[in-house]
């Protein structure tokens, strides 16, 4: 049989009794299957039960693995996971299952979610199923290229300083960073707990929303508004000056252009890079408090050492001083960005998709500078806890995407995946 | 005491401290690179904001989330 291209597809088949539960999860199961030795992107597969009743019934998800399941704790991308008797699901796996879903596999990602590309020794390398030889984003690598190929309509991955959104953008996908708090985290490894935020990648704004509504439910019932047309919405736009290819800027002004958006041009250049030393404080400090007996034993896995040792040269009072202030900055950046207009957008990636060769730190092509275009404008946005949504928006000269990040207010991200569902392009990458 | 701008050697010497104060021996190359991130988190204009709102100061993060989540607020 032949699935639909979307989950809300499948959903409504189901609901209107044109396939079973059970026919919709083996046929699933078989495209994943035949797609997996393409991507080199499954940690494991996993003993797989139907639930039969809730909104995600028949849905056949996979996920980062860096979550705990019933009996298993995660191998955070460092090997497989393990077996261990009375390990319960994390909150956002459960919340899933009671909704109906099914989990058939745990997805690659960088070791201990330390990346920003989906370079990882200690596995095969992650294919991107758009292009061969571009580079696929981390540290929810895996969980991009599942759904970029078609393994899995949606999955879940984590955000710290942009592990959502930079995978999401590397294969052309929808990546919802949610709001600090709003998905719980427990049962999910941490990196540094004041910046890591549970997301959601696929193919489409609506089956984003399936999942959003119901990890947080409260959330999607508080924020019933109707939505105005895309040229009605308001929008701040930053396109840096520097930093940003001109390519990309190109088309996101074309992209602006052409559904007609109102948007008033800050330069918040300033403002981001003091964020982002604020959000590089509390990632390095954290990490480091959270693999400190690795770190001081010289065991720790070398992507993790690259963080945590700088880590542990930040003074306690650098640290604290950054989440003293972090309230009152949030209050601010909500004031100057939210009051007029409902979204802020920026570029996601600063480069173009590049080669994955020249973002893979020790490879002969290796080009720093194309690696921290990657993620330059990712960091403060986790510091300041904001939704964010990256959104595909054209294609360049080699046929790879380009992105926008879109910022709203907190616990906004229905109104997000709203705007993306107007605007997401029609013949997006499959 | 002097009102000299910290050089590059003081946010040396601070992340060697700061290392040596964790138990390690650390390698001149991790003290060197270490001084370098923190001369560059260092920046002086990184000070918090004069609020508008007397709230931000007692506010915790997550309060503060909950408070600009809506529209008339902030």
């Amino acid at each position: 049989m032949v699935l639909p291209d979307r989950l809300v597809e499948l959903q409504a088949q189901i609901r209107d009794g044109h396939l079973s539960v059970q026919q919709a999860l083996h046929a699933q199961l078989q495209r994943a299957q035949a797609l997996r030795t393409q991507t080199a992107c499954v940690v494991d597969t996993l003993p797989m039960t139907a639930g039969v009743e809730g909104p995600l019934a028949g849905m056949a998800l996979s996920h980062k693995d860096i979550f705990n399941l019933q009996d298993r704790l995660p191998g955070c991308g460092v090997g497989p996971g393990q077996l261990t008797h009375g390990v319960k699901p994390a909150a956002a796996i459960a919340a899933l299952a009671d909704a109906g879903a099914s989990q058939w596999a745990t997805l690659l990602m960088a070791p201990h979610a330390c990346g920003a590309t989906a370079h990882n020794p200690h596995f095969e390398r992650c294919v991107n199923p758009l292009d061969s030889d571009a580079a696929v984003g981390g540290s929810s690598s895996g969980s991009a290229v599942a759904v970029a190929s078609g393994m899995t309509y949606a999955a879940l991955g984590t955000d710290t300083a942009g592990s959502v959104r930079i995978p999401a953008a590397t294969c052309g996908l929808i990546g919802l960073k949610t709001t600090h708090g709003a998905v719980s985290t427990e049962g999910c490894a941490p990196l540094a707990p004041s910046l890591d935020s549970v997301g959601v990648l696929t193919r489409y704004a609506e089956d984003a929303r399936q999942i959003w509504q119901v990890l947080c439910p409260q959330a999607f019932h508080a924020e019933a508004q109707t939505s105005p047309m895309v040229g009605d919405w308001r929008c701040q736009l930053w396109l840096p000056e520097s930093g940003v290819d001109s390519d990309v800027s190109q088309a996101i002004r074309e992209w602006v252009t052409q559904w007609g958006l109102q948007t008033l041009p800050v330069d918040i250049t300033s403002e981001v890079d003091t964020l982002n030393r604020h959000a590089q404080r509390v990632l390095f400090f954290e990490t480091a408090r959270t693999h400190r007996a690795a770190l001081l034993a010289g065991q720790a896995d070398p992507a993790v050492q690259a963080i945590g040792q700088l880590g542990l040269a930040i003074p306690e009072a650098w640290y604290q001083q950054s989440l003293t202030g972090r309230a009152a900055l949030l209050e601010q950046f909500v004031t100057r960005h939210f009051a007029q207009a409902e979204f802020l957008i920026l570029p996601a990636l600063g480069c173009l998709l590049p080669d994955w060769q020249t973002v893979e730190v020790g490879h002969l092509a290796f080009e720093r500078q194309r690696l921290a275009a990657m993620h330059a404008f990712m960091g403060f946005v986790n510091y300041l806890g904001l939704p964010a949504l990256n959104l595909p928006i054209a294609r360049d000269a080699k046929q790879r995407p380009i992105c926008v990040q879109v910022l709203a207010r907190p616990f906004a991200e229905h109104r997000l995946l709203d705007f993306a569902a107007h605007v997401e392009l029609k013949d997006r990458m499959k | 005491m002097s009102d000299r701008a910290p050089s590059l050697q003081d946010f040396t010497e601070l992340a060697k401290q700061t290392l040596v104060g964790h138990g390690l021996a650390p390698a001149d190359a991790l003290v060197q690179s270490a001084g370098k991130m923190l001369q560059r988190l260092a920046d002086p204009v990184m000070t918090a904001p004069s609020s508008s709102s007397a709230a931000a100061v007692s506010l915790t993060h997550a309060d503060m989330l909950r408070r600009c989540a809506s529209h008339g607020a902030a």
